[in-house]
């Protein structure tokens, strides 16, 4: 009983102690930095001396001398140097880059100290960029040196807060890297204010205050704000929300910022509690928001162009690339997504571009989904058809069933061919028996064929496949009695790497059919960008 | 380290196009008079990285003027690809028609239908795709870094055939003779965004370029009437379609021990909003187009 009670008495006095630490220090002022010295971008004067600078580039040199001071005390002396680059175009200005090249501590040391970096709208991007970063691995370590730093870094952000609340609508984003003797801690934020969405991620404070052994960072306060609830706004309470603009770009905007999400390190968000305060949420990206919760928030209605669609398409993609798990949340969206073309149609795009290895299935299963229309099933399988995507070892059984079965429709067991041919083409997730299988099963239905249909739809699904294999069984058919048939023939070869197959080609320009010689004619332009 | 890094960056600033320059355009279009209009055809290209990046818009009638089709061909860092081609042909005797569709080089859809009075019409969904068309490398300093090129493609392709024949005629294409025609339309409606990506890392430093432009948003209705004795068709386009709008970037990034990488380096490679052109009956005319 008495080592609990010892245990517990111990904690108070440490935590009391640790306290009265910070009650100490808390918003006091314990250094203080002077600026002695500078030269601010308003007094642009070409001041320093010229630098090699890229071509097209202004600058000019600037210093900065500050004491630090802890009372009266002086802490350190530091002395910044750099170059303010201004780059323009067409008469607008287009950046301001401003690089920290060294600080001169008073006990002499010297030290790279990049980068700052401050990016101003130009006239088609109302963007603001502002970057803050150290090398951490560059800066002397003594405590003088790193309070430098930090104090820098908030010098930095009280500039940032004017950019806040000037007019200028836009971006920033700042490190602060700071070191004590046993480690590096960050802290990241990220304010984003587009030309659509205004979109808020975090507003941040976080006060920086010394301690007696080192430095300590207490985050005072990290607040999430909206910029009206018709926009979009991630909020660092214990979820975050999407809402979606009505106006033009603002959901691209939106998954733009979604995606973006997945850089951002836990300590990047806080939560809040009326009991415990803003606290550092070590668990927030794995709250961060579900796929499925921005698909079934970002109906396709929203997405108001083409531009729009492909943003969506390429950030989801981009997200499923990190986020593997969430592929059961796909399958489960896509078996909901019966009555929706266009979610279906987005859905099944991302998947198979994805390059996740589950994808494969979740497709096969979506193409099995009677529920569908032909024209979904068709879309489905031109996603297996274009892209990359691992389909799994019973796609090939299943396609050869489709392709073998005279009852389905004749569209379907064409498109099964086409899907075959492509399948050995890309060769991939194949065994060898199965590449024998398939193109077995190619050239006994254009050996067996008894009408010109099928002739045509076996020699288009060999023309998917490319394979060399292939090109004895189809010559005879650029001589054959139809000009339909030839002309498909002709289009067959377009993607076998043979170098005779360049000169079989040339031959069809001499057909007295226009349709051959039209094919002719696409299966050269086919074959000069696809091989 | 970081002059090494920055100058071979700003080095490739100077090789490619200039923030908001404007790209060569060779539009050409027909006059709006539907019997001699040209097929529409629009082509733009510009520079990034020194290399070309394109599209192209093109239709066509075939060689024997008996059927139509269209092609969307991207160039991305100079590798030629072609994006989407259709074609529509009716048989000799209009009695069938025949749509196709590729992508890539591989044929999606297909179908064949007989072709009546009333419109027989078919439809491809292409869902968004990803599609790697090329790798180039570009030396940066004593790296090599890979730029993957590629596109991002999405549409709905669609054609019509429409049997017409000439009025009081007889009502069979046999009795109607060379005054039969079938109007054809190949609808294109397509977005594509061509992308680049590749990066390149020396142990604590890294660089690299990325960004996505919209290379084509819009949708135009080619039509063209083809007739049996093989009169040469007049089309007709319309609808709309922009190109280029976005940006290519490239940055640099160091690592920092328990914080990842950190980009302190970027600039714009190529950054424009894009221009449209709208076809109604023929008639092209650049600027921008309200559907967008």
């Amino acid at each position: 009983m008495r080592r609990p009670v010892v245990a517990a008495l111990l904690a108070l006095t440490v935590s009391a102690v640790v306290w009265g630490i910070f009650r100490r220090y808390d918003g006091g002022e314990l250094f203080s930095f002077e600026a002695l010295k500078t030269t601010s971008l308003a007094d642009a004067v070409p001041a320093g001396e010229s630098v090699s600078a890229p071509k097209g580039v202004q600058s000019l040199r600037f210093t900065r001398l500050i004491h630090a001071k802890m009372g009266s005390q002086a802490l350190a002396t530091l002395h910044l140097s750099g170059t303010i680059w201004t780059q323009s175009s067409g008469g607008e200005l287009q950046n301001i880059v401003v690089k920290i090249e060294a600080l001169e501590a008073s006990e002499g040391k010297t030290t790279d100290f990049p980068l700052v970096r401050i990016d101003l709208p130009n006239a088609q991007n109302a963007g603001l960029k502002f970057k803050l970063a150290t090398l951490p691995g560059a800066v002397p370590v003594t405590d003088d040196t790193a309070q430098a730093a930090v104090r820098f870094a908030r010098d930095m952000l009280d500039q940032l807060r004017f950019f806040e609340t000037s007019d200028l609508q836009g971006a920033y984003e700042a490190h602060i890297m700071r070191r004590d003797a046993h480690y590096f801690r960050k802290a990241k934020l990220k304010y984003v204010d587009g030309p659509y969405a205004a979109a808020s991620i975090l507003v941040s404070r976080h006060a920086l205050t010394l301690a007696q052994n080192g430095l300590f960072e207490k985050v005072e306060g990290v607040e999430s704000i909206s910029m009206g609830t018709d926009r979009l706004a991630v909020a660092s309470e214990t979820s975050y929300r999407i809402w979606v603009d009505s106006s033009p770009g603002a959901t691209l905007a939106a998954t733009q910022a979604w995606a973006d999400f997945a850089d951002f390190k836990h300590e990047s968000v806080a939560t809040r509690s009326p009991r415990r305060g803003l606290r550092l949420d070590a668990d927030a990206l794995a709250r961060a928001p579900a796929l499925t919760d921005l698909l079934v928030t970002l109906r396709s209605g929203s997405l108001k162009s083409g531009a729009e669609q492909l943003g969506w398409f390429r950030n989801t993609v981009r997200r499923l690339d990190v986020e593997s798990g969430r592929l059961t949340q796909v399958r489960d969206l896509i078996r909901e997504l019966r009555a929706n073309s266009e979610e279906l149609k987005l859905l099944v795009g991302a998947l198979a571009s994805s390059g996740q290895a589950d994808a494969g299935p979740v497709l096969l299963e979506a193409y099995r989904n009677d529920t569908y229309s032909s024209e979904q099933h068709q879309m489905i399988m031109n996603s297996w058809i274009v892209t990359d995507v691992r389909l799994p070892a019973e796609t090939t059984a299943f396609l050869l069933q489709v392709a073998a079965d005279s009852t389905l429709p004749a569209d379907q067991t064409q498109s099964a061919m086409l899907a075959l041919g492509a399948q050995v083409l890309k060769a991939d997730g194949q065994t060898g028996a199965q590449q024998a299988q398939i193109k077995g099963l190619l050239i006994a239905k254009l050996s067996s064929s008894q009408t010109e249909t099928d002739t045509v739809g076996a020699l288009d699904a060999m023309g998917n496949s490319g394979a060399e294999d292939f090109l004895p069984y189809i010559r005879p058919y650029i001589t054959a009695a139809t000009a339909h048939v030839r002309a498909h023939a002709y289009l067959a070869l377009r993607l076998i790497p043979d170098p005779k197959v360049a000169a079989l080609l040339a031959t069809g320009h001499a057909d007295p059919s226009g349709e051959v010689q039209s094919s002719v004619e696409l299966s050269l332009n086919l074959r000069l960008s696809s091989l | 380290m970081n002059g090494f890094m920055l100058v071979p960056f700003f080095s490739l600033l100077a090789g490619a196009t200039p923030v908001g320059a404007t790209t060569t355009a060779t539009p050409t279009a027909g006059p709006a008079t539907a019997t001699t209009a040209a097929p529409p055809s629009l082509a733009r290209q510009t520079t990034v990285l020194g290399r070309a990046f394109g599209l192209s818009f093109s239709s066509a009638a075939n060689a024997a003027q008996t059927g139509i089709s269209t092609a969307l061909n991207a160039t991305i860092l100079g590798a030629k690809k072609s994006l989407v081609q259709t074609s529509v042909q009716p048989s000799a005797d209009f009695s069938t028609g025949q749509f196709q569709v590729y992508i890539n080089g591989i044929q999606v859809g297909t179908s064949q239908g007989a072709i009546a009075q009333a419109n027989w019409s078919q439809t491809v969904q292409i869902p968004p795709l990803n599609v790697k068309a090329t790798i180039v490398t570009i030396p940066i300093g004593p790296l090599v870094i890979e730029v993957d090129g590629g596109y991002s493609l999405t549409g709905e392709l669609s054609t019509a055939l429409q049997l017409e024949l000439a009025a009081g005629a007889p009502t069979t294409v046999a009795a109607a003779g060379a005054a039969s025609s079938v109007q054809a339309t190949l609808g294109t409606q397509i977005q594509a965004a061509g992308f680049i990506d590749g990066s390149v890392g020396l142990i604590i430093i890294r660089g690299g370029v990325q960004g996505q432009i919209d290379v084509a948003d819009g949708a135009i209705n080619t039509k063209a009437d083809l007739y049996l004795g093989k009169t040469p068709p007049a089309f007709t386009a319309t609808g709309s379609i922009g190109f280029f709008s976005g940006a290519l970037s490239a940055f640099a990034e160091y690592w920092a021990l328990f914080a990842g990488w950190h980009r302190f380096w970027s600039a714009t490679l190529f950054s424009w909003n894009g221009v449209c052109f709208d076809f109604q009956n023929g008639v092209q005319a650049g600027g921008k187009c309200a559907v967008r």
